[in-house]
């Protein structure tokens, strides 16, 4: 499957910014099942300084600065991107999830062991005994630790309500917790909450879903969005995405676009101007399939 | 030993340390186990005892008045509200002797070399967890690690260029490390402090003891820092980047700003373009080379690192990344100031050094390890359980203390969170002596001691800053939980002599551009600015209250002279009195009106309310201020910082009298001792634009109220502060016309409205930036000249009708709101670029 992924940013401030710096994770990573055909960002007005690295997590960051004021600042993000199905994994044939737990305490830094670096504390997720007793429910003694995290799934998706109106970029895990609804990037990180609290390591994805719309409506103009899911660890087999507000194993509809502990170190743009105060914020996707 | 041997028996005490009871079974600093005075103490305390314990107390006493004078404090928390604490000097130092300062001057040396290293790994290759040196989790759990700074490399590979460690004395004489402080170790400035302040006082026991010096510490640091520099060309730009007065230890921070030749900057001063590091100056954007950071590194840039931090510079990680500034210590070197690190130093120091560690650490074992885990949960009884990595809030837990109940929570929390948890054994703290009620008594004391490093060298504080205990007894000695701190003197060895010296010498300059003083960030110029208007409101209020209270206090009995008439009209007129009053009052509820305005801060525009403000303001600029000027401000901030007394009315007077002599101080100050720059500049116009619209609304008040009591006249004079000038010019009862001549138009009365005026155009006119706004600034001014001027050449105020009262009245309205819009044109031209900061997260 090809996909064109268009994601627009346009910020309009109330007063010119005599400078902005941005980061920015845009860029699809490549992986064995998401290949990158093409990939551009144009950055309008023309950023003094553009400067792409990889981060501690792999992903392709870009920092850039525009310097002139500016009262606006449109980043057009446009990738081409093939997929194929990620490998299986047999979920029920994973490591018991007291085994994987067990990877804390290892004297060495392994190839596993890597994985823990997402098992602790992270800015937005802190873990707490309360989401370890509601995700302890889906690990009983010795349960293959995949087979537990896809049930921790459907039951976040069965008893969390998706609700645009509930949610910010800045709604702590506590608050979803209590209130049962919230967005993807809510369910991610309570889904992250729970895992890390049972001392499972667990990565928050960032990326895009192709929307489908309604049956017999032709699709809308930037109707997608950012998207958000998990992944979890078996030592073995590897990391298993697990979408909890659709209860679905990410496969060819999902573009992955940067990993990491949580939404703080990947979200898509992330900015601080200097010189301005209020702005409004204006985010289109289009995730296009194209016939081949 | 043999070197003092002879000269007293072992064994006798002086006089002084006499009854000093150190408890049996801890080290003590100044008596050996038998009782006998430990040899380094000698010379030292042979000196001590030739003055009375009534003189030492009294040096006691001028060291307290010293420290105050320096401004020195150490500002506390306590219920989300901050106090600022008077910082505690106990008279006597600590003493050590040159060969255990060798021991352990080699052991910081060591864990500093080390600890660069393991940094360097860490945001490297990450050799010590991939070989087993450091259990992985070490890593992963730790929130101090910062990823976003892996694989930046900083100048000459300086991690840790201050690096400080708190060490404790054992029962059996040996020193061990208590702690780490890599992240932005403070407490170096305090040292110099306390030296300067104890070096005064016991000038003879200084020298008798043969104190090194520690002045040529601070030299080498100050050179050091140039030399950090990642771009080598000219004199390199270096500075001081603080949270702001806010912060515990900012009286540190402006302190060593000054000593180490380096501007004092906090976030908003600091800007990035092109991945370079600019301080904003009212001249421009100036670039920095290299940031002596104290704020904490989370909050260092809200673009990469916290998003909700105020404090930072974004941008600042790109930079460092880019390699264009020195960053000092570098961003994420607080991963190593982690107590559960302590218990991985030695397979550390013998991996990356090949040495076995020359300073033990205190026993601790990390919960997220196994076996640790279980010793810990077994021996709760005989262990202090801390926090693992820094920054979770949570306090020492001494298990003995708890209950059964509290014992089993303790467990269940380290069993759900083991990594986040270290057991420590108790340490049985040495005791030194300190002076407490006129006699020495013994304290629990820890030293913290500090080393820098180059790139190429390790250089030692020889001294530190040792903290003591409150209590005989506490179990944790911090700056948070009270107590006191020492100077430490390290003795000379056999054959060095020293001299005492605490100034430090001139800044070799390399070769380049010589710093211009005129650089200063825009922030300070709006404070200095507000400080100078804040300054003479105050003078104003003093003046118009001493005024009216003088009338009040003077009359035998109280009667309703015209005076008194006016001067209530004139106090409803400034809106210092209800209105009500303006109908009716009594002297009585008019002197209680005039009280509360001296005494009570609970409203806008009292004495209080003005004295804290401006108290604020000179706090935030305080390393712009020369240290006599700080001390008026302290001053006037201590003196007028009073309660009233038995006899209020009296006392008011009094407090108004030495109030308005500080603040005479203070502008004698700012007219003979401030560098004629743009700072003053800026103080100077806060004072002018000040002054003038205060004489505006002086004379508003006074036409109005003049048509039907002449009695105003007088006490506009007194508070225009004109009066002996007029009684020189007129020899007469005042007249309006007059009156208002002198106030508004006498080009030689420094009170003068036109006088303001004028040296409001010069300064306008001196103000850095040529072109645009600023032209606009000056045609504001001179239309505010131009105006007065005409209104002075019309002539009609000096026959004054009804209808001409109003029309000045209104003319003098019209030229107060472009005054006004002078002030906020320089807000904006000069201040207002400020960053208001806005992470534009989707």
């Amino acid at each position: 499957m090809i996909y064109e992924v268009r994601h627009t940013t346009l910020y309009r401030y109330h007063a010119p910014a005599s400078v902005s710096h941005h980061v920015a994770r845009l860029r699809p990573r490549e992986l064995a099942f998401q290949q990158l055909l093409a990939h551009r960002v144009d950055v309008e007005p023309a950023p003094t300084v553009w400067r792409e690295q990889q981060d501690y997590y792999g992903n392709t960051v870009a920092f850039f600065t525009v310097q002139q004021p500016h009262h606006e600042l449109k980043v057009t993000s446009e990738s081409r991107v093939e997929l194929a199905p990620p490998p299986a994994l047999a979920a029920e044939d994973s490591a018991p999830w007291e085994e994987v737990r067990e990877l804390a305490f290892e004297h060495r830094l392994t190839e596993a062991g890597r994985a823990m670096e997402f098992a602790f504390d992270s800015p937005l997720v802190p873990r707490a005994q309360a989401y370890a007793e509601y995700g302890a429910l889906s690990f009983p003694a010795r349960r293959p630790v995949l087979a537990g995290a896809v049930d921790l799934m459907q039951r976040i998706y069965r008893e969390f309500e998706f609700d645009p109106g509930a949610s910010s970029v800045a709604t702590p895990v506590s608050e979803t917790f209590q209130r049962r609804r919230g967005v993807c990037q809510d369910f991610a990180h309570l889904m992250l909450a729970c895992l890390r609290s049972l001392g499972l390591p667990a990565r928050y994805v960032s990326g895009y879903l192709e929307t489908l719309p309604p049956p017999g409506q032709p699709k809308l103009e930037g109707a997608d969005a950012s998207h958000a899911w998990v992944a979890a660890f078996c030592p073995r087999l590897g990391w298993l995405e697990l979408d909890p507000t659709n209860a679905i194993i990410p496969g060819e509809r999902h573009v992955r676009l940067a990993w990491g502990q949580d939404y703080s170190d990947v979200s898509p743009i992330r900015g601080v101007l200097v010189g301005s105060g209020e702005h409004e914020l204006e985010v289109a996707v289009d995730v296009l399939p194209q016939s081949e | 030993m043999s070197v003092e041997a002879g000269k007293r028996p072992p064994g006798i005490r002086p006089r002084l340390a006499a009854g000093y009871q150190p408890r049996g079974e801890v080290y003590d600093e100044l008596l050996s186990p038998d009782g006998h005075l430990r040899p380094h103490w000698r010379a030292f305390l042979g000196s001590l005892s030739q003055s009375t314990r009534t003189e030492i107390s009294q040096r006691e006493e001028s060291a307290r008045r010293l420290l105050r004078e320096h401004g020195a404090t150490y500002n506390v928390y306590a219920e989300g509200e901050s106090q600022t604490r008077p910082w505690r000097l106990d008279l006597l130092p600590l003493l050590l002797s040159a060969d255990e300062w060798r021991r352990i001057a080699a052991g910081v040396t060591q864990r500093c070399r080390l600890l660069n290293l393991l940094l360097a790994d860490l945001y490297g290759p990450q050799r010590a967890l991939k070989e087993g040196l450091l259990p992985p989790a070490m890593l992963h759990a730790n929130p101090a690690f910062l990823p976003p700074c892996h694989g930046i490399v900083p100048p000459r590979g300086v991690y840790l260029h201050r690096h400080a460690v708190d060490l404790a004395r054992s029962p059996d004489g040996r020193w061990w490390v208590l702690a780490d402080r890599a992240q932005a170790p403070s407490g170096a400035g305090y040292a110099l402090e306390n030296r300067v302040v104890l070096s005064r006082l016991l000038p003879n026991e200084f020298y008798v003891s043969q104190v090194e010096q520690i002045a040529p510490f601070f030299e080498a640091e100050r050179n050091c820092l140039r030399q950090l520099a990642p771009e080598p060309d000219g004199e390199p730009n270096v500075v001081l980047l603080t949270p702001g007065p806010r912060n515990e230890t900012y009286f540190e921070h402006s302190f060593l700003a000054r000593h180490l030749d380096c501007a004092l900057v906090e976030g908003e001063d600091l800007t990035v373009r092109d991945e370079r590091v600019y301080v904003k100056t009212l001249d421009g954007l100036q670039q920095v080379d290299v940031i002596l950071r104290r704020v904490d590194e989370h909050y260092c840039d809200p673009l990469e690192l916290d998003a909700e931090s105020r404090l930072g510079v974004p941008g600042l990680v790109q930079a460092a990344r880019a390699g264009k500034v020195a960053i000092l210590n570098a961003l994420g070197s607080g991963a190593v100031e982690v107590g559960a690190l302590l218990a991985f130093i030695p397979a550390l120091c013998r991996a990356f050094l090949g040495e076995e560690p020359l300073l033990p650490s205190l026993a601790t074992w990390w919960c997220g390890q196994e076996k640790e885990r279980s010793y810990v949960l077994d021996h709760l009884d005989a262990l202090v359980v801390k926090p693992a990595f820094p920054g979770t809030g949570r306090q020492p837990i001494f298990g003995a203390d708890l209950d059964a109940g509290g014992r089993e929570a303790l467990r269940r929390a380290v069993r759900f969170n083991p990594a986040a948890y270290v057991g420590q054994e108790r340490v049985a703290l040495s005791t030194t002596p300190v002076w407490v009620d006129d006699r020495l008594e013994p304290r629990p004391l820890v030293l913290r001691v500090f080393v820098s490093y180059s790139g190429d060298r390790f250089e030692v504080l020889p001294g530190g800053l040792t903290r003591v205990a409150p209590e005989r007894d506490a179990p944790v000695v911090s700056s948070q939980s009270g107590g006191s701190s020492k100077d430490t003197w390290i003795l000379a060895g056999p054959g060095q002599r020293t001299t005492p010296r605490t100034a430090l010498g001139p800044l070799r300059r390399s070769r380049g551009k010589p710093p211009t003083p005129a650089e200063i960030p825009s922030r300070v110029a709006d404070n200095l600015f507000w400080l100078g208007r804040y300054a003479e409101r105050l003078e104003d209020t003093a003046r118009t209250l001493r005024c009216a209270l003088s009338r009040l206090a003077d009359e035998s009995g109280i009667e309703e002279t015209p005076e008194l008439l006016g001067l209530v009209d004139l106090l409803v007129h400034f809106d210092l009195l209800p209105a009500a009053f303006r109908e009716d009052w009594r002297p009585g509820a008019v002197e209680r009106e005039l009280l509360r305005l001296v005494f009570r801060s609970d409203r806008l525009g009292t004495v209080q309310e003005l004295r804290y403000r401006l108290n604020q303001t000179g706090f935030v600029v305080r390393d712009r201020l020369s240290p006599d000027t700080l001390r008026v401000l302290e001053r006037i901030d201590t003196d007028a910082g009073v309660r009233p007394g038995r006899n209020p009315l009296h006392f008011s007077l009094a407090v108004l009298n030495t109030l308005l002599l500080n603040l005479a101080a203070l502008s004698g100050m700012e007219m003979e001792n401030m560098v004629r720059g743009h700072g003053w500049r800026f103080m100077e116009l806060g004072r002018r634009l000040e002054r003038a619209v205060n004489i505006i609304s002086l004379v508003q008040g006074g036409l109005l109220i003049e048509e039907n009591n002449r009695g105003v006249l007088q006490p506009m004079l007194e508070i225009a502060d004109s009066t002996m000038t007029y009684r020189r010019l007129h020899f007469a009862q005042p007249v309006l016309g007059p009156v208002l001549e002198l106030l508004l138009f006498t080009a030689r009365n420094p009170r003068a409205l036109v006088f303001q005026l004028e040296l409001l155009r010069l300064h306008v006119g001196d103000l850095p930036g040529n072109g645009g706004s600023q032209t606009s600034l000056i045609e504001q001014a001179d239309g505010a000249l131009t105006q007065l001027k005409g209104i002075e050449t019309a002539g009609r105020w000096a026959a004054v009708q009804r209808a001409t009262r109003r029309e000045l009245s209104d003319q003098l309205g019209t030229l107060a709101d472009r005054l006004r819009q002078v002030s906020t044109g320089i807000s904006q031209r000069y201040f207002m670029h400020l960053a208001h900061q806005t992470a534009a997260s989707p």
